[in-house]
């Protein structure tokens, strides 16, 4: 579990990086043709991707995680896991490396994989051996920081409101409202005054309230202070401040993100005032908006603004782009082929997003949805991509590898491998299948007595609490010792829909081992 | 009366429209009755008195359909008493004669409102005894 936890985090931390960079370089070569609010909203594409762990069947963290696994795999390096699946694991490598080293070709492509490989899977194997302890790290940090984020925004929202009072004069208030109307926000916002803080604010998720230093603004200021304010409010600014600090909180090892997360406070603010200036009419309005935000940055509170509250001004480099981007006023794009520009450049992103894909969970939610057609295509002959060794066997696809088994040969330990797992339905059909088999009323050739089925036996099987779900990577290990056993492939045939490429290899490897006329290859079965 | 329950002029506007319709309103009736008295505020502003007003305990909201339907949880002679004692307290140190004292002096009160006032210290009087 930790295992795949932590592959699909570092595929999502690496794939969300590209992205972030392939924005970072989009932003910078256009940067004065674009929205700032396309900049800023383009943004959801990378932290979309930071976060959900789908991806199409083809992409980059997929053939980096294949490249890994089959350098872990040569090297015979598997991480602990359950015991007899290790084994088994390791035994078909060193199946994989005599065979390698019976032919020419594969000693030299042996040779060529040389230092390079050799470190790498070093480093493999030391990540997987400590990957209980990297996972505990990881979600130990996670939870910590998450929880100190929210804590100091309570204690921050709640010190704001322990110091304020309403704003009593109806006059600020019917200029509020007449805001609200004018830029379309529908909720009531209250207005209150603290002295405490540092610039204007907008708090709250669902009892939106503007707060003020104080109550010394001009009529004029007032109106652009509360629109600027009102415009991240109906912006939802602060949903997508508290998306980013959550992605922050998973990624946290990862330093794009803090540095993606400072520009986006930086485009947040950006775009606000490009959405204000909008509703300013003349160049002098302009000015007097680019002059109200000069004056917030005059006065100070002693409050600092921290994490996601909603300040009007941060600093002064920022303060300075702003007030250039408020008087250059309407530029950017506006004819056709400009926002179709746009539309590529978004798609682009959206592309190299689904492209930068995802490990893991991808391959084998795609396996799930697919096993119908896996087993056409073992038919066939076509190669998909395998299941993967946590890939989890239904209930249903107990029940039919149990009673295929049943009827093609009476070990009772084999079978019962798979009874806990199976459904009752399924569980009350051995019995019946048991009986007729061709195997039915043999002689055990060691003890002399019948090999029998019994109820008995079964029920106390069933008793047996599986403590996790039976996976591929199970079926792999139990074909393996079948086909080791006896080495007859059709005890094991009806096993190989649910088996791993490198199960499947080894049962091949295995059973080619004991005949030695004839070959089987591994390919023929994925 | 601490700092939070104190009640601005507009939130008292709103309070006596509410007191003086003898129970509950809408928030459409309470528009009318204020538009009433000469007072036109916008929704919102009217909507953030209200909030106030119940934060600080003074009314209610019931949903009655999709509308709000408002109750006092202050009765108006309550608020009047608490509002008293406060005014009595601040000004007049707690002492009610004080009080009576300057209304009597400046000739602040009355024939009519005089004569009531002893009549309703006789009846008190009667009823302690």
């Amino acid at each position: 579990m930790e295992e795949t936890v932590i592959s699909v985090l570092l595929s999502l931390s690496l794939s969300g990086s590209l992205v972030a960079l392939l924005l970072f370089f989009i932003c910078r070569l256009f940067k004065k043709r674009i929205s700032y609010r396309w900049q800023y909203y383009i943004w959801i594409v990378v932290m979309i991707r930071f976060t959900l762990p789908a991806a199409p069947e083809e992409n980059l963290m997929g053939y980096l995680g294949e490249w890994l696994h089959t350098s872990v795999q040569m090297q015979g390096l598997e991480s602990g896991g359950e015991e007899a699946a290790g084994n088994f694991y390791r035994q078909e490598e060193i199946a994989v490396k005599g065979q390698g080293q019976s032919t020419g070709t594969d000693l030299e492509k042996a040779g060529r994989m040389g230092i390079w490989e050799t470190v790498k899977s070093r480093i493999l194997q030391t990540i997987l051996e400590k990957v209980r302890y990297i996972f505990f790290v990881w979600q130990l940090v996670a939870m910590v920081l998450l929880l100190r984020k929210i804590t100091i925004y309570q204690d921050y929202m709640r010190f704001i409101k322990f110091g304020s009072t309403p704003v009593k004069n109806v006059a600020r208030l019917e200029a509020l409202a007449e805001a609200e109307d004018r830029i379309g926000v529908h909720e009531a916002v209250d207005l209150w005054i603290n002295p405490l803080v540092s610039s204007p604010m907008i708090i709250g998720f669902r009892h939106p309230c503007i707060v003020l230093p104080d109550d010394s603004l001009s009529e004029q200021e007032f109106c652009y202070t509360i629109l600027h304010e009102l415009m991240h409010y109906k912006r939802k600014d602060i949903y997508y401040k508290w998306v980013i600090q959550v992605v922050l909180c998973i990624h946290w090892f990862n330093p794009l993100l803090y540095f993606a997360a400072r520009n986006l406070n930086r485009l947040c603010e950006l775009s606000c005032d490009e959405a204000v200036v909008k509703y300013l009419d003349s160049d002098k309005q302009r000015r007097e908006y680019a002059g109200t935000l000069l004056n917030a940055m005059a006065s100070k509170g002693v409050l600092k603004e921290r994490l996601t509250a909603l300040t009007l001004s941060e600093n002064k480099q920022l303060l300075k782009e702003r007030m250039e981007a408020v008087m250059n006023g309407k530029k950017k794009i506006t004819s056709a082929a400009g926002k179709m520009a746009l539309v590529v450049l978004t798609a682009a992103v959206v592309v190299a997003g689904l492209f930068a894909g995802s490990y893991t969970v991808s391959a084998s939610g795609y396996k799930e949805a697919a096993a119908g057609a896996q087993t056409a295509s073992l038919k066939t002959g076509k190669a998909g991509k395998g299941k993967s060794k946590g890939d989890k066997i239904t209930a249903a696809q107990a029940d039919k590898m149990a009673l295929a088994l049943t009827n093609k040969i009476w070990v009772w330990e084999w079978v019962e491998f798979f009874v806990p797992y199976m459904t009752d339905k399924g569980a009350e059909k051995l019995l019946p299948a048991s009986r007729n088999s061709e195997w039915a009323g043999a002689v055990d050739m060691t003890t002399g007595k019948k090999i029998k089925f019994s109820k008995k036996k079964i029920n106390a099987a069933r008793k047996k609490k599986p403590s996790s779900a039976l996976t591929c990577g199970d079926i792999d290990g139990h074909a393996y010792m079948i086909m080791q056993s006896n080495g007859d492939w059709e005890c094991i045939s009806f096993m190989l829909p649910y088996m791993t490429r490198k199960g499947i290899r080894a049962v091949v490897s295995c059973y080619n081992s004991k005949h030695g006329g004839e070959e089987k290859r591994a390919k023929d079965y994925y | 009366m601490s700092e939070s329950k104190k009640i601005s002029d507009a939130e008292l506007e709103i309070m006596k429209v509410i007191w003086e319709s003898g129970s509950s309103l809408l928030f459409a009736q309470i528009v009318e009755a204020l538009a009433v008295k000469g007072i036109a505020w916008q929704k919102n502003t009217l909507i953030t008195l209200l909030s106030r007003l119940m934060d600080k305990g003074y009314l209610k909201a019931d949903k009655c359909g999709r509308k709000n339907e408002y109750i006092p949880l202050v009765t108006e002679q309550d608020f009047q008493v608490t509002q008293t004692r406060n005014f009595v307290d601040r000004i007049y140190k707690g002492n009610v004669s004080g009080l009576i004292n300057r209304l009597v002096e400046n000739d602040m009160l009355t024939e009519t409102e005089y004569s009531e006032l002893k009549k309703i210290l006789e009846v008190d009087k009667w009823k302690k005894r």
